[in-house]
């Protein structure tokens, strides 16, 4: 669990630190030095254009994460509050569950290539594309979770007491589903990595003028045989990521459990 | 029955609904965007009336609603052939990745789970859970891209791509499939084990567990009638997710392995901004995405008594 | 395999200093300490005490029952052949045809997958070798027996279908099917209605000795116990504290914890104004004191529990662990118990 959160900060702090840590500017082409193997001053490389791949894994990282971190505040954010509503409102509740309902169980990549397909491709319809395909769950397990705790004898006492609906949902259901939505928060954050990679890969997501994890990828597609480098390092990347905040997660949802919280 | 059938209505339409609006709301002509910037105008004109986008919104809705009714999805721009028939052409293709992939994903997802809950805490149970997590982690086209690597560059077992068609041989059909099935199976069945897992240790601590085992019947017996039974309801109702996230990520598998299924094609279509044959795919896997739900939720009432006599 | 009939006068069941440890999150405990108790052909025997003091766990251990992560010493003997030595199938085998077994929640404790004639029948195949015909005829038997006539064909419903009588009626039933030695109750009663309580505590005793079955009920309730038992053995942090007949330990307790259990359920025909209680709690399985462990609790206690007393056979049928009983070492009255109270 350690090791995962250490992980990952150093990824995170390695992206937002891109500019100072790569070697290279990352659009810097250098035709002479173009698909050279891993080796000194070059730690991951060059491409086929003869970029530094390890600075474009940085830059890449600058974009994806943010994209991820985007996502979890709207979608998180966004799906929280939803469920939140719905769960105390009754009539919000029909209104969003119906929507909620419809797209959660929807395959999501097709609804995201759907909708930047309609769109267009950009880091902004990546997100809100994301965002709708995601923060469904969100909303499911916070409006279950507000239905449980609804029925607490200590929301009838604030009630009773004559508490606002607006105090209530803050002060007495907000805290107890804290730990869910944070559990959620990680693997929202991991699907939202993998999502970018895909549509960015497939060329609906990131334009290839700005790296991004997913981009760097398209270009390996045709070198695999040649330059395994190419692809290798920008996908263990994304694998180490993704896996820290799984791992992550599973541990702040075992952590926060409160059935297990008596020990 | 038709309850069941009403609750469904939402996954259908909702989708879609999204769609529309989005195109609604998109910035520009669309006219325009899938003729070109320099198209005379009076074609644009043409296309704008044939499109209907100078109707009002309603009427717009009104329109498209009766058009899928008809199953008229409109005609693709690239292809200049009707929606429909592009879609039916690719769909078989699609179909057949998505069901051997499951076939991948059920047999070696349960299969792990299973072994891996009766074998509790050794380190069999322990590399099964590791294997899962790191598959869940993993970047399908990625994975994808490696098992091209290896074993097509590399070993030379498999075609770097394409598709054979079942007409052409049913094992050269699948052996064309083999990898692309793989990189999808194998990477949910990491999420199939974990379920399966949890589902036989919930079963494995009831009290009818504990009673069968008190009647003096034989381990094996109480694990396969006892255990498995119940165990494996809820993991069919998985099945049916699972079948969502195949379809997800077939899209990127058939893009990578040049599959002319839906998936590529619909990546295609979103760079030609080819938005008829978009929405028709998209239709076309919500459709499917309802009748897959109905069948696991009959599948579920004639598995599970509970259900059955409410 | 067929426990051979021996003289009637054997006990059919007899635990011999069984004690087991559990390995826990917090080390290994001593779950259950040296308990020993019997039951001879045809008698009930109740074994009480309150939550969490091993009844259940010893009820579990006579059955085979216990989980893989203990330890078990000290013999258990079913009809003078020891069980504790056997190899689990064999265990498993004997503990299912010799020994029957009901539960508390008659519906949690019957597969919900699978329908009540199937998990009747299963048992009468599985030890029986009976056909599924002549299997299907002894389920529908069996359950005329418990009350369930065959007009009524449960058979093919499933669990969820019944009721928490009717539940507890099929699980006798299926405990019964094979004619065991030994029926174990384990709070049976505790999750029916108050107006069903009744009915299944009868049913129990005359189904188990239509079987030729005696019965070992676990509870809690001294209600039970002074309903249908015709012994009792009182439990205590995981030890025997105390055993005789009913009537004489209900009316005069010899343990300093029986008498204050006795003390504690409120005479319906005696105003007060407060409850009896008894001071402090049950000690924890890992902090379990050297001595005596009711002492902390005892208004009896002297520095001599310090050390724990043995139980010591009284007579046929009772025993008993303490340096003080109530009423002196060798008076046979007392001053607690169900009748005599202090006015």
């Amino acid at each position: 669990m350690a090791i995962a959160w250490i992980g990952l900060s150093v990824i995170v702090v390695a992206s937002i630190a891109a500019p100072l840590l790569a070697p290279a500017d990352p659009s810097y082409i250098d035709v002479a030095n173009r698909l050279r193997p891993p080796g000194p001053g070059r730690l991951m490389g060059t491409d086929n254009f003869g970029r530094d791949i390890l600075a474009r894994v940085l830059y890449g990282g600058r974009t994806s994460i943010s994209i991820g971190v985007a996502v979890v505040i709207f979608g998180v954010g966004g799906g929280a509050t939803l469920g939140l509503l719905a769960g105390y409102y009754r009539w919000v509740d029909n209104v969003v569950m119906r929507v909620v309902d419809g797209l959660i169980s929807f395959p999501a990549l097709v609804l995201a290539i759907g909708m930047v397909g309609v769109l267009g491709p950009g880091a902004g319809t990546v997100i809100l594309a994301l965002t709708i395909v995601y923060a469904p769950r969100v909303v499911r397990i916070v409006r279950g979770s507000v239905l449980v705790i609804k029925e607490h004898p200590f929301v009838e006492a604030a009630v009773s007491l004559g508490a606002g609906s607006g105090y209530i949902i803050v002060r007495h259901l907000l805290p107890n589903v804290w730990s869910p939505i944070i559990v959620q928060a990680s693997f929202i954050f991991s699907f939202a990595v993998l999502g970018e990679a895909a549509l960015s890969f497939l060329g609906v997501g990131v334009p290839a003028d700005v790296p991004s994890w997913g981009n760097i990828l398209t270009d390996a597609r045709s070198y695999l045989g040649t330059a395994w480098w190419m692809s290798l390092f920008p996908g263990l990347t994304i694998v180490l990521t993704v896996l820290t905040l799984n791992v992550i997660g599973d541990g702040l949802r075992d952590a926060l459990d409160p059935k297990l919280r008596t020990r | 029955m038709v309850r069941r059938t009403l609750l469904l209505l939402p996954t259908l339409l909702v989708p879609l609904l999204l769609m529309f609006t989005l195109l609604q709301l998109t910035p520009g002509d669309p006219a325009a965007m899938m003729l070109g910037d320099f198209a005379p105008p009076e074609q644009l004109e043409r296309l704008r009336e044939q499109l209907g986008l100078n109707d009002s919104m309603g009427v717009q809705l009104v329109n498209w609603v009766g058009d899928l009714a008809r199953l008229d999805l409109g005609t693709s721009i690239f292809a200049q052939e009707p929606v429909w028939d592009v879609i039916k052409s690719q769909a078989g293709v699609t179909i057949h990745l998505t069901l051997l992939s499951l076939a991948i994903t059920v047999i070696v997802g349960v299969g792990a789970g299973v072994v891996s809950a009766l074998y509790r805490g050794s380190p069999l149970d322990q590399g099964v859970m590791l294997g899962s997590m790191f598959g869940v982690s993993l970047p399908q086209f990625w994975f994808g891209l490696n098992l091209i690597a290896i074993f097509s560059v590399g070993l030379r077992w498999f075609p770097v791509g394409g598709y054979v068609p079942l007409g052409d041989g049913f094992w050269l059909s699948n052996r064309s499939l083999a990898l692309p099935a793989i990189t999808l199976g194998l990477v949910q069945a990491g999420f199939l084990a974990r379920i399966t897992r949890s589902s036989i240790l919930d079963v494995m601590g009831e009290p009818y567990v504990t009673a069968a085992r008190a009647k003096g019947i034989p381990e094996y017996i109480v694990v396969w009638k006892h255990v498995l039974r119940p165990a494996l309801i809820p993991v069919i109702t998985v099945i049916g997710i699972a079948l969502a996230l195949l379809l997800s990520g077939a899209v990127a598998v058939e893009v990578v392995f040049t599959l002319p299924g839906l998936g590529r094609s619909m990546v295609s279509a979103v760079a030609r901004r080819d938005f008829p044959l978009i929405q028709g795919i998209v239709l076309v896997v919500a459709v499917t995405n309802v009748l897959v739900n109905l069948l696991v939720d009959l599948l579920y009432a004639v598995i599970d008594p509970r259900v059955r006599y409410q | 395999m067929e426990i051979a009939d021996t003289r009637s006068d054997d006990p059919v069941l007899e635990v011999d200093g069984l004690t087991v440890r559990l390995r826990t999150s917090r080390g290994d405990v001593e779950a259950l300490r040296s308990v020993s108790l019997h039951v001879d052909q045809g008698e009930t025997v109740g074994l009480v005490g309150e939550s969490g003091c091993g009844k259940s766990l010893t009820a579990l251990s006579i059955a085979g029952l216990l989980p893989p992560m203990s330890e078990v010493s000290g013999e258990i003997r079913l009809c003078g052949r020891n069980l504790t030595n056997l190899d689990r199938r064999a265990r498993r085998q004997i503990g299912g045809r010799e020994i029957g077994m009901v539960f508390q929640d008659p519906v949690a404790s019957l597969n919900p997958v699978l329908s009540v004639g199937g998990q009747l029948a299963e048992v009468a195949r599985h030890h029986l070798g009976s056909s599924r015909r002549e299997a299907k005829a002894l389920a529908t038997e069996m359950l005329d027996k418990v009350g369930i006539p065959p007009s009524r064909n449960i058979l093919k419903d499933y669990p969820h279908q019944l009721s928490g009588g009717m539940g507890q009626r099929v699980s006798i039933a299926a405990a019964l099917i094979c004619q065991p030695k030994l029926l174990i109750g384990d709070e049976p009663t505790t999750a029916l209605d108050v107006t069903i309580q009744a009915q299944i505590l009868e049913l129990l005793r005359s189904a188990a000795s239509d079987s030729g079955a005696s019965l070992l009920l676990i509870t809690h309730d001294l209600g039970v116990i002074a309903r249908i038992c015709d012994r009792v053995v009182v439990m205590y942090a995981g030890e025997i504290v105390e055993s005789g007949p009913t009537s004489k330990i209900l009316s005069a307790p010899r343990h300093p914890y029986t008498a204050a259990l006795l003390k504690s359920v409120p005479d319906p025909e005696v105003e007060t104004d407060e409850l009896e209680t008894i001071s402090g709690s049950v000690p924890e399985l890992h902090e379990m004191p050297e001595g005596c462990r009711f002492a902390a609790r005892c208004e009896y206690a002297d520095a001599a529990c310090a050390v724990d007393p043995p139980l010591e056979v009284i007579s046929s049928g009772a025993s008993l662990r303490c340096w003080h009983p109530v009423g002196g070492m060798n008076s046979a009255g007392g001053t607690g118990g169900l009748s005599g109270r202090r006015s």
